[in-house]
């Protein structure tokens, strides 16, 4: 798992951190089972904050994306609950292939798909 | 549940026969965080540092660091020989080699950490024999980082601590501040001019202008309420007072541009309802969040 | 570690020191004496002796020590270096002061080990003179030198802690002009021997250790008042 992170562009990099986290399992790069990077270790790689590395683990443990275990780290879940998010992504990427290939038949360029896209999700992030 | 603070002060004015340095400086910096302390020079950041240091009196209003209240010249002794500073100036004794700082300043705490000192001598290349006057910047600053990380100090103030560093010297003084704070707990208060660094490392942050805390909290918080919106709007003048109301406006022809602290979805509602159009709302990097609160601090004024 | 940092400031200041005593050595046994010995045929060898002698008492008892007091003397809150003439406060206080150490033990230790070296520079110069004297056949043997050895002292050290002081108010180069000037303005003073407690010349000159025993009190009364000012002014002053 390597995390492209970063500090400058506003947006909380514990929020980047569970992203690319939820991204790596929704393709296949991390596996039920696999184990995280530990805080320490991945705060001190990334020269990032420990404190922020610890919330985005514990913000994803509570989503049950990831297991916390006890003196060994973290883990992602073996449990249904990866599967949730795995056929959550599943079920949205047909919407929004979909809605691409709308905006492109009206001669929308790729920039203008993805502008939208991101002023979208901008004006609804979570506080 | 209370939060602890390793640094309170309260309504810290500091009078110079021709300059008010401090007009009411209040701000706390939580036990554990990693804090930044933002503002142009000037602004009363190295005032206030003194102040928690000792080395210089408040007119009036209190400061406590590490529960011990630091204007009793007893307590503050007591302070500091639990806090590492780093000077904004990094001149060390003249006649002295590296190593004998290392050994002079070792001398003074019993919580020095030998292991720590030996690694950072390596890591940052100190050559001890050499007399500091003939150390380059850099190493100079090196030097001071590692006084401050060997020391075993529950707080770290930091007055400009990658000062003269090159991009990969700062990196690992960066790296060592904040292996320090997983590994230990301890609180770290960085008054640094290089905003990206800060935004980088920071939990907690504290935004000083004109002798002032303007604002301050944690670092997520601020990132996830402060907004840049922008959108079209044929605004009359009214509407645009409605918006001025609710963050810091620029407008240009139709084109407007609102940054908001809190008042994202306020914002959004109100330019779609007055007929906005391509409305847009992006994250805000802390210098441009930093450069406009100030600016709009002294457009108050 | 805070006697390693004032060695450290005052090791050169005090190789100075040696020297200017060494120089004076040099006049006062060496080239003098073949001088006055041509000039005063009439006098025997003990008054010439005696004329050499209160040479040496005021050229170093008056000027010299004094003058190596305030070159020995530090109030360990500047970084002090060598040649003394350095404008404004070093960039290291900051650091210094950040250390979990009292202004006032700061000031004491660097105070105490310059007076210390104070002390061994005039024991060491008087005991040279004295011994050496023979050797340049000036004879000393009708005075009860060491007599005169606590007099200087205390005026040496009088001179010490108004260096002291100056030092806790002033950077190295101010605190050091201002110090000579006072020391220069006393010294004219006393050559006119007004015979009161400002009366340095005539202190020096008294073949009696210790007396007149009010200026001695007076002098010493002074210079503690001036340490405990420097001490009062490195608690208070903001750096």
């Amino acid at each position: 798992m390597i995390f492209r992170l970063n500090p400058n562009s506003g947006m909380p990099i514990y929020l980047q951190i569970m992203e690319q986290v939820k991204h790596a399992v929704e393709n296949g790069v991390l596996r039920p089972g696999d184990q995280l990077p530990g805080i320490r270790k991945l705060a001190e790689t990334m020269v990032m904050n420990p404190n922020t590395v610890a919330k985005a683990y514990r913000e994803l443990e509570h989503e049950g994306l990831v297991e916390l275990r006890q003196g060994a780290g973290a883990f992602i879940s073996e449990n249904l609950n990866t599967k949730v998010v795995t056929d959550r992504m599943q079920t949205a990427r047909p919407i929004v292939e979909k809605t691409v290939e709308r905006l492109l038949a009206l001669g929308l360029s790729e920039e203008e798909i993805k502008r939208l896209i991101d002023a979208a999700v901008a004006a609804r992030m979570p506080k | 549940m209370k939060t602890i603070h390793a640094i309170e002060t309260s309504a810290l004015t500091k009078r110079y026969p021709k300059v008010e340095a401090l007009r009411g400086m209040t701000l706390n910096v939580p036990q554990g965080s990693l804090s930044g302390l933002i503002g142009l020079n000037g602004a009363g950041k190295t005032t206030t540092l003194r102040i928690l240091l000792g080395m210089a009196r408040p007119t009036s209003g209190t400061a406590t660091v590490l529960g011990l209240d630091a204007l009793d010249p007893e307590k503050n002794r007591i302070i500091r020989s639990r806090t590492a500073y780093i000077p904004e100036r990094k001149e060390l004794f003249p006649y002295m080699t590296a190593g004998d700082v290392i050994r002079f300043t070792a001398g003074f705490y019993s919580t020095w950490n030998k292991d720590l000192e030996a690694t950072y001598v390596k890591r940052f290349e100190i050559p001890l024999d050499r007399k500091v006057t003939k150390l380059s910047k850099g190493t100079l600053t090196k030097l001071h980082m590692l006084l401050a990380i060997a020391r075993g100090a529950s707080l770290l103030i930091l007055d400009e601590p990658t000062d003269g560093l090159d991009a990969v010297a700062s990196e690992e003084a960066l790296q060592a501040l904040t292996t320090l704070v997983a590994e230990q707990g301890t609180t770290v208060l960085i008054c640094s001019h290089r905003i990206e660094e800060v935004e980088q490392i920071a939990d907690h942050l504290c935004l000083v202008h004109k002798g002032v805390c303007f604002k301050q909290g944690y670092l997520d918080d601020m990132r996830s309420a402060t907004r840049r919106i922008q959108f079209g709007l044929d605004a009359a003048p009214d509407q645009l007072a409605q918006f001025g109301q609710l963050g810091i406006l620029k407008q240009s022809g139709l084109a407007i541009s609102i940054l908001t602290d809190q008042n994202t979805d306020k914002v959004i509602d109100l330019a779609r309802n007055l007929g906005g159009f391509d409305i847009e709302a992006h994250p805000v990097p802390l210098r441009e969040m930093f450069v406009e609160l100030v600016r709009s601090q002294d457009a108050l004024a | 570690m805070l006697w390693l940092k004032s060695w450290t400031e005052v090791r050169f200041r005090f190789a100075l020191t040696i020297f200017l005593g060494v120089y004076i050595l040099a006049i006062l046994l060496g080239y003098l004496p073949p001088q006055m010995a041509v000039k005063l045929k009439t006098l025997s060898s003990q008054d010439l002796g005696k004329r050499i002698w209160e040479i040496f008492v005021l050229a170093y008892g008056g000027a010299m020590l004094p003058v190596s007091a305030k070159i020995l003397a530090g109030a360990g809150i500047n970084a002090q270096t060598s040649m003394g003439m350095s404008h404004g406060f070093h960039g290291s206080m900051s650091f210094l002061l950040s250390m979990p150490v009292s202004r006032t033990r700061l000031m004491a230790t660097r105070a105490s080990f310059g007076a210390a070296l104070m002390l061994l520079l005039a024991l060491a110069t008087f005991a040279a003179t004295v011994t050496l004297a023979p050797s340049f056949h000036v004879d000393f043997s009708s005075i009860n030198v060491w007599a005169y050895f606590p007099n200087m002292l205390v005026v040496g050290y009088f001179f010490y802690a108004m260096a002291v002081w100056l030092s806790t108010i002033f950077d190295e180069f101010w605190a050091g002009t201002i110090g000579l000037l006072i020391l220069g303005m006393l010294g004219g003073y006393s050559s006119t021997t007004p015979h009161n407690w400002l009366d340095f010349a005539t202190y020096l000159l008294s073949p009696d250790p210790l007396q007149p025993l009010g200026q001695t009190l007076f002098l010493l009364m002074a210079s503690a008042v001036q340490i405990e000012a420097a001490r009062w002014v490195v608690e208070h002053k903001e750096y």
